[in-house]
This record gives structure tokens, sequence and C-alpha cells, in this order.
């Protein structure tokens, strides 16, 4: 007969997960698979593909999972992992591309955009940027990463990280701008 | 603030994957897990393997093996002489140190004036001498009996200057003789000639040069150095 176990938190099913336990890896799965589907559909704008890369990643947060120290919050692990597995994937299909030009970017953050937009559109909008520009807004704003750990993550200066979130946000803000207008015109 | 407020409802946001999308992950982790029980067999196999190799090559040598004895050949040299025992009797008691003297009774014709000389040295496997070389002469002690006494005499070089000095002077003859018969043969070599010219120049310009060189030291004043070819 088989074992029914008992599993109610993260840590019981990690332990058990550990073991190999397929029950409570699924468990795991169903638990956060939605959520890191959706952040890979920030990196990777196809969602068959951003699927593989989410699947791809549970498989590295399972095989991985001894390296899990418990000390920071394991959805956050998991994140890291998703983001990292994106960011990978971009780059092996070279569409991780960062110019560096100089721009200004200091007078774009004074600019600041009236969000009132719904999330949906705003994940549209994100998806219209370029591949470099999307890596770094979403590093940047969404999960809150800082420029030096941007740059370092992938291996870009500094001032480039600067100038990409600088991109997207002037992109963005004339995306925004022109659908408001388009909106109230048709009102 | 509003970022916040963004930022928490997209993290928030979920897509739900497709209904297969766990047995996919299954698959995937099942796949894992037997490639890494493959690598762990492959892994025992190689090591099982090196242990057999190893026990079988232990297996196969000798216990009485002695690495320095392969190591070590003998390289002989055996001419032919046809020199009277007598000379020979000469030449080992002026250069050579008797070590051993033993008589064999072979089938050797009794006519036939028979002398072996063999040199033979112990060299290493490099090929480096590893031991003194001995010299091991056959003759014939009493070429008219019958029953052919071979006498073999075993002789390693004396260690005393006489030798190195009777080989000194036995070169510096045969150098002697062949200078006697290049003035005999009324032949000069120019080329020796020549150098023997640019010789004396070289010296006896070097020999003024120091000269001048001393003069000026001893009275300061203007070196000059002559030319050579004045």
């Amino acid at each position: 007969m088989r074992k029914i176990i008992k599993l109610n938190n993260d840590t019981q099913l990690i332990a058990q997960s550990l073991k190999n336990n397929r029950e409570a890896q699924k468990l795991l799965f169903d638990k956060y698979a939605p959520r890191m589907l959706r952040l890979c559909t920030y990196y990777i704008k196809d969602l068959q593909q951003s699927e593989e890369v989410m699947l791809n990643g549970f498989l590295k947060v399972f095989t991985k999972l001894s390296s899990f120290s418990h000390k920071g919050s394991f959805e956050g692990w998991i994140r890291r992992i998703m983001i990292w597995e994106s960011i990978s994937y971009l780059r092996g299909k070279k569409e991780l591309l960062f110019t560096n030009e100089i721009e200004i970017y200091g007078k774009y953050i004074e600019n600041e955009v009236e969000l009132n937009i719904a999330v949906e559109d705003l994940h549209q909008y994100i998806n219209e940027l370029s591949n470099g520009c999307k890596v770094i807004f979403n590093l940047y704003v969404i999960d809150g990463y800082k420029h030096a750990e941007i740059a370092k993550m992938l291996r870009i200066s500094e001032g480039t990280s600067k100038t990409q979130l600088s991109r997207a946000r002037k992109a963005l803000q004339k995306m925004i701008s022109s659908n408001q207008k388009k909106y109230h015109g048709t009102k | 603030m509003e970022r916040n407020k963004y930022r928490e409802q997209i993290q928030n946001g979920f897509i739900n994957p497709s209904e297969d999308s766990w047995e996919k992950l299954h698959q995937k982790l099942d796949e894992h897990d037997q490639s890494k029980n493959n690598s762990y067999r492959n892994y025992l196999k190689y090591a099982v393997s090196l242990v057999f190799i190893v026990s079988l090559g232990l297996y196969f040598i000798p216990t009485d093996y002695n690495p320095k004895s392969e190591k070590i050949g003998i390289e002989q040299q055996i001419k032919q002489i046809s020199i009277k025992p007598s000379a020979i009797e000469q030449n080992i008691n002026s250069r050579l140190e008797i070590t051993s003297e033993k008589k064999i009774t072979t089938e050797i014709p009794p006519t036939n004036n028979f002398l072996a000389y063999e040199v033979s040295k112990k060299i290493d496997i490099q090929g480096e001498e590893s031991s003194e070389p001995s010299e091991t002469f056959v003759f014939n002690s009493n070429p008219q009996n019958t029953k052919n006494v071979l006498l073999v005499i075993t002789a390693k070089p004396k260690l005393n200057l006489d030798y190195e000095v009777e080989e000194l002077m036995r070169i510096a003859n045969l150098n002697l003789e062949k200078d006697n018969q290049n003035l005999n043969s009324n032949r000069i070599m120019a080329m020796d000639l020549l150098g023997e010219v640019e010789n004396d120049l070289r010296n006896d310009h070097r020999r003024k040069l120091f000269e001048k060189i001393t003069i000026s030291i001893k009275s300061p004043g203007i070196l000059e150095i002559a030319d050579r070819n004045k």
C-alpha cells in the first residue's frame, strides 16, 4: 500500500523532494509553476518557449535542491533560477544584444510616467521592447536588481545597463502616451 | 509607490502551465536520474577495470624481480688478433693488471696460433659505464700440444700513470711521424701556412698594442693605436 505523506509547508516538501519523492516535487511544481511561467513570459515573449524554459528551470530546482540554504525564501530562490534560465535561453538564441550608446538617462527618470494602466497592458508593452531593453527593465523594475548586479549578471557595464533602462523607459513612455491619446481620441 | 504596486501585481500574476507540463518535467527528472546512475556505473566500471589491470600486472611480476639487473648489460668487443703470445704477454705486463688466469682444453687445431681479445665493460641502460672495463686474452699457450690448452687471462688497466704517459708518448710519436712524412713529401698546405702567418700577425699586433698602452699609462698622452697593416 502506498504511503500517504501529509505535506503542508515548503520545508517538508523540500525535505521530501530531496529524497526524490515525486509527489512532493509535484506539489512544489503545482504551487510555483503558474507564477514562474508568468515570470518567464516577461523575459520570453513566446508562451511555449517560456514554458520550456520554466520546465528546464524546475529541473534545475529539483536537481540542485541540496544547494538551497534556507536563508531566503524558497520562492525567491526559484525566481532567481528562472531568471537565469531565461537569460541563458536568450543568450543561447543570440537574442540578447546590448548597444552601448551614451544617452542622458537622468531626464527620463524625472519624467515619471503615469502608470494608470492595467498590468496586462504593461506586460504587452514590455513585450514590445527589444530583448536587451526588456531584460534590463524586468531585472531593474520588476525583480528589483541594482545596476551593478545587472551588469555583473549580464557581463556588461553599469553604463550600458543604465542606457538600456533609459531606452526602455523612453520607449514605454512613448507607447503608453500614444495609447492613451488614441484611447482619449476615440472616446 | 506606483512601481511597488505594479511589481507586486506582476509578481503575483500567474499563467497556468499546460496540462502535460508536469509529465514532461517528470520525464526529464527520470532521464536525469538515469544518466546520473549511468555515470556512476561508468565510473565503477573504470575503477574495476583499473584494479583488475593493476592486480594482473602484480600477479605477473616475478617475486625475484630486480629492476637493477635489467638495467645493466654487457657491451663486448671481441677482436681476433694474430700477435704472438709473447707480445701480448708483454702488453699485459706493461699496461694491464692480471685479475685471473685459467686454462681451458679445447679442440682448436694446434697449428692455429689462435688469439682472441675481448674487452668487456658493464653498461647501464643509459649507455654509461657502470664498472671498470676488463680485458680478456685467450691464446694457445702451447701450439705444439695436441690437446691444445688455452690460457685465458682476464686483466684490467693498471691504475698508475705509466700507462698514460706511454699513451701520450705514443700519440706524440705518431704526430711526429706524420710531420716528418709531410716534410719528406715536400708539400706545404697553403691554408695552414696562411693560418700560421695570420696568427703571427695577430700576436705581433697584440704585442704592439699592449706596448703602446703600457707606454701611454706610464706617460699620459694621445694614444695612438698602430694600424696592424702598417
